[in-house]
């Protein structure tokens, strides 16, 4: 059956690479991009959303909270954040994102990932394109502690958070930059979240 | 019906190209002898689009959507040969009117129309050598003001009289009239953008600085001057309401044919060794820079996320990357970007989706442009705007209006910058901004 997934854009840059990305895996599916001021989102009916990177801090995303906290949680709707998108999901659960010392902007880094939801079958590590300032303030340990999300993704040199899921809820979020052409496995891990979350 | 009819004509130098263009209030598309685009050259605009209005000969009609009204004009111009062409330009000024109301700044220079795209009475076709070329003259089917193609033979048999080979050019020269940022306020501007950048609100940004003189140069002097001191791919000569422009640009923004898009940043330059060994070192320092391949991942993101808004899905390509371009003086990084138009897509979509140009922006762009709005206090004009040429075929090219030089009456404007990063320090990018003029000063004769 059809779905149709909003992409909600936060004034980004890239994302129509992440629609193209997402179309190319599921052409049949429909994927209107809406900015984070558009309050026609509240109107429509959703099988999920995809947050864009963008610029700023997770607080500066217009109405994503209010429709994250009215629509999403409520219909428990399947969520993909990307960067600005997971920094979201990390702040709405009480954790602290803050500038990084190893900010880093068009850059691939060496991924070690678990073995589960969107990196499922994709091995140990992943070659992954970075353009972030601002990185989760928190250990591992911390995130399980204190969040109901677990890290599922982190970069092999320097331990920062590279990708996050929650335990219960279906949201799968990412740091790096799945849409860069620099970005290995891509379309595996896209086909893993509607696999995992979205086709029937 | 418009009616044409076409000419051969000998050799026309590039300076009696000028010469026509400069008198017949023409634009000229040229090369210095490189790249692979046939020179196009207007003479005489007879039907004329700006932001305001559609100026039809001797008659001129208000417009509210001048990016339609493009693309019907080109639509009604799709009898006329593949030679002609409208020769225009969009001001970067002119990027609030592509995105929502409110979101940038409302900039106006006032010096020349933000949006002007023109059909000639006569276009000058040349290959990149001038050995031969081609006159088109259009016959409109409305009252307008003819340029009899005998004034255009003499303009074409125009040359520079006071050519002196020893010295540079002349003997007047440009006084300096000052900067829009001096060098504490343009370090103070890196500065804040490196803060922005820290804090997340964007990966990279590009301040500009203009630089203003009174010159008692002539419009062709100059144009000379500039011509024999840059590698120029994407030049422009034009003769528009409000002065004169002259570009030496050597960066494309895109260009359409077929139904395909491509655009071709470049980041990263590096100079020739002197020998074989210091050649072969230099290449392999340049493949292997971080920085550069950084800076070029970037902007080639962004160019397919904005040529993604234009095409089919999962079109969009990079087939290598990066790649060397390997030129007589300097080697380059650069990316090509190609992706396959949605059907029926016209030129005014294209700009509308894609303008300005990411490359002289940063990214985000949006939020690039307001940092940039913030912090240059003077308005970009025609500089990092986009001149080109759009073709009746599907066909088009538009450059990126850098190193370039904008001329009304005895004043001139050039602009200078660069693109700041996380990494930049301000004295070094002012230094670069310096560097940077150093053609466009010395063809003025000015000291900074």
């Amino acid at each position: 059956m059809s779905k149709s997934i909003l992409i909600m854009d936060n004034y980004d840059s890239f994302t129509d690479n992440l629609r193209h990305l997402l179309m190319k895996v599921r052409p049949e599916y429909s994927f209107p991009v809406h900015r984070n001021t558009d309050r026609s989102v509240f109107d429509e009916k959703w099988d999920g959303l995809v947050i864009s990177p963008g610029p700023k801090s997770p607080a500066d995303t217009g109405i994503l909270k209010e429709f994250f906290e009215k629509i999403v949680l409520p219909e428990k709707m399947p969520v993909l954040g990307v960067c600005l998108g997971m920094q979201f999901l990390a702040w709405y659960y009480g954790l602290a994102v803050s500038p990084a010392d190893d900010a880093r902007h068009g850059r691939t880094v060496e991924l070690t990932v678990e073995d589960t939801g969107i990196f499922k079958g994709l091995g140990s590590t992943l070659k992954a394109m970075r353009y972030n300032s601002l990185a989760i303030d928190a250990t591992v340990q911390e995130v399980e502690d204190r969040t109901a999300l677990t890290v599922t993704a982190l970069q092999s040199d320097s331990g920062m958070i590279m990708a996050l899921k929650h335990k219960k809820l279906p949201f799968s979020a990412v740091q790096f930059h799945p849409e860069s052409f620099l970005t290995e496995k891509a379309e595996s891990m896209m086909e893993n979240f509607f696999m995992d979350y979205i086709d029937d | 019906m418009i009616k044409w009819n076409k000419r051969e004509i000998k050799s026309p130098a590039v300076e009696s190209i000028f010469a026509a263009a400069d008198k017949g209030r023409g634009i000229s598309l040229f090369s210095s002898g490189c790249g692979d685009d046939r020179e196009y050259t207007g003479i005489n605009p007879v039907i004329i689009l700006t932001e305001m209005e559609l100026v039809e000969g001797k008659e001129r009609r208000r417009i509210s959507d001048p990016v339609k009204e493009l693309d019907r004009l080109v639509e009604s111009c799709s009898d006329l040969p593949g030679e002609t062409a409208l020769l225009g330009y969009i001001s970067y000024d002119y990027k609030d009117r592509f995105e929502e109301p409110g979101l940038f700044k409302k900039r106006i220079q006032g010096i020349y129309p933000d949006f002007y795209f023109a059909l000639f009475e006569h276009y000058i076709l040349t290959d990149r050598n001038r050995s031969k070329g081609e006159l088109f003259t259009l016959e409109f089917p409305f009252a307008y003001e003819s340029l009899p193609a005998e004034d255009l033979a003499e303009s074409l048999s125009y040359e520079i009289l006071q050519k002196d080979k020893t010295e540079n050019g002349s003997g007047r020269g440009t006084r300096y009239k000052g900067t829009s940022l001096d060098r504490k306020s343009f370090e103070n501007a890196v500065g804040k953008t490196v803060d922005y950048i820290r804090q997340g609100d964007i990966y990279q940004a590009n301040i500009t600085r203009a630089i203003y003189g009174e010159t008692e140069q002539e419009p062709l002097e100059l144009a000379m001057k500039l011509y024999g001191s840059n590698r120029i791919t994407y030049g422009v000569f034009a003769s528009i309401p409000g002065g004169q422009v002259i570009s030496t640009s050597p960066e494309l923004f895109f260009r359409t044919e077929k139904g395909m898009i491509t655009a071709s940043p470049i980041k990263g330059t590096i100079a020739r060794g002197s020998n074989p060994a210091e050649d072969e070192s230099n290449r392999k320092e340049l493949l292997r820079s971080e920085k550069n391949r950084a800076e070029l991942a970037m902007i080639v993101d962004l160019l397919r996320n904005d040529l993604s808004r234009v095409c089919r899905p999962g079109t969009v390509k990079v087939p290598q990357f990066p790649v060397l371009m390997t030129l007589e003086n300097v080697y380059h990084l650069y990316a090509d970007v190609i992706g396959e138009l949605n059907p029926g897509t016209g030129i005014g979509e294209i700009l509308k989706k894609t303008f300005p140009g990411g490359s002289i922006t940063g990214c985000p762009k949006i939020r690039a442009c307001q940092i940039i709005d913030e912090l240059e206090p003077v308005p970009r004009g025609i500089y990092t705007g986009s001149f080109g040429r759009i073709g009746f075929r599907g066909d088009s090219v538009f450059n990126i209006m850098i190193r370039s030089l904008f001329r009304r009456g005895s004043e001139v404007i050039y602009n200078v910058g660069g693109g700041i990063t996380l990494l930049s320090e301000p004295e070094d990018e002012f230094e670069e901004t310096v560097h940077k003029g150093r053609n466009i000063r010395q063809a003025l004769k000015m000291n900074e």
